[in-house]
């Protein structure tokens, strides 16, 4: 029985037909004290497939390797850290000067601009508009004033020469 | 990744890149440089591990290519081979608990003459214990190649023990 179960096992494993659990079987099956002495010349061959598992690196080649490692992953890192600092540093500054240069558009402008001249360029809410000074509200009045007076002269200029077109059409009428 | 994350995923395979050295170079210093150069190549390859879908197949598959190239460097030509064999024929076998009766250093012999895949095959399934599948993906071969290869070796080491397989 034992026999016939190695025999069919070493005939798949020879004709490259074996399964791994099957090949475990069949050392398993070997390796027991009481194998037929036909099969006794393949337990050499087992053994010495088993040997050759056995053989490995010396036992301080990990610690080698790793003493290595470790000094590649620590000089690795200052350089990245260079980087980004280096990074941070230059965007800092960017950032910096495009502030501080908004800044001074924006109060150089503000300084220039006095409120009667806004007043002159710009539509003004009256509802809301509140002079600060006696001086400035008799400025801002004496604007309006002056550009409605200048309205007025317009519209009388274009009525009267208006009003001339419409007599020489009358004469020709006529 | 980190050193002690390369320690617990890659270096479990050193033993086996080293046999796999060892089996193609016949030499143990040489083996041993190829799997350190191999583990170091890694190493600087860490951002490239995190996607590797198969660790095993891709270490052996890399130690394989460092090994051939080396074989096919001028440095490390047929000459060093020879004598790694001729070595590997006359020295004890590596590891000192090895049995080395003549029919264990025979037996090494025939296996370190077999042709490249059918040794690379057989130390892969008979010695590593890898399935079928596992050796075709980590030496990059048709399954159809892998079972010819370890049908071919098998044969070769059959043939060397000499004794007709009895009918049951």
């Amino acid at each position: 029985m034992k026999q016939t179960q190695i025999q069919s096992l070493l005939d798949k494993y020879f004709a490259g037909e074996s399964s791994l659990q099957e090949e475990a079987q069949l050392r398993q099956l070997l390796q027991e004290e009481n194998v037929p002495e036909a099969f006794k010349t393949y337990q050499n061959l087992f053994k010495f497939l088993d040997q050759e598992l056995e053989i490995g690196l010396d036992g301080d080649f990990e610690t080698r390797i790793m003493r290595e490692i470790e000094q590649q992953h620590v000089e690795a890192q200052p350089k990245i850290r260079r980087l980004q600092v280096s990074w941070i540093l230059r965007i800092a500054a960017v950032f910096a000067l495009v502030t501080a240069g908004l800044w001074w558009m924006l109060t150089s402008n503000s300084i220039e601009k006095p409120i009667v001249a806004e007043a002159e360029t710009k539509v003004i809410d009256w509802s809301k508009y509140e002079p600060k000074t006696p001086e400035e509200a008799y400025q801002i009045t004496r604007k309006a004033f002056h550009r409605v007076a200048n309205g007025l002269n317009e519209g009388t200029e274009i009525a009267s020469e208006g009003l001339g077109k419409m007599e020489e059409m009358g004469k020709v009428f006529n | 990744m980190n050193p002690i994350e390369f320690k617990n995923t890659v270096l479990p395979f050193k033993d086996k890149m080293f046999r796999l050295a060892l089996r193609l170079l016949n030499k143990r210093e040489e083996a041993e440089d190829l799997v350190q150069e191999a583990l170091i190549k890694l190493w600087q390859q860490q951002d490239r591990l995190a996607d590797v879908q198969n660790l095993e197949a891709w270490v052996i598959r890399m130690t394989k290519n460092q090994c051939i190239d080396k074989l096919r460097n001028a440095k490390f030509g047929l000459r060093e081979w020879k004598e790694g064999l001729d070595m590997a024929d006359a020295a004890p076998l590596p590891d000192a608990k090895i049995e080395s009766s003549d029919t264990m250093r025979n037996l090494q012999k025939i296996m370190a003459r077999l042709p490249e895949n059918q040794r690379l095959v057989m130390q892969l399934r008979d010695v590593e214990g890898m399935s079928y599948q596992e050796v075709a993906e980590a030496l990059e071969l048709p399954l159809a190649q892998v079972k010819i290869n370890l049908f071919r070796a098998r044969q070769a080491m059959k043939s060397f023990l000499s004794v007709p397989t009895p009918k049951a």
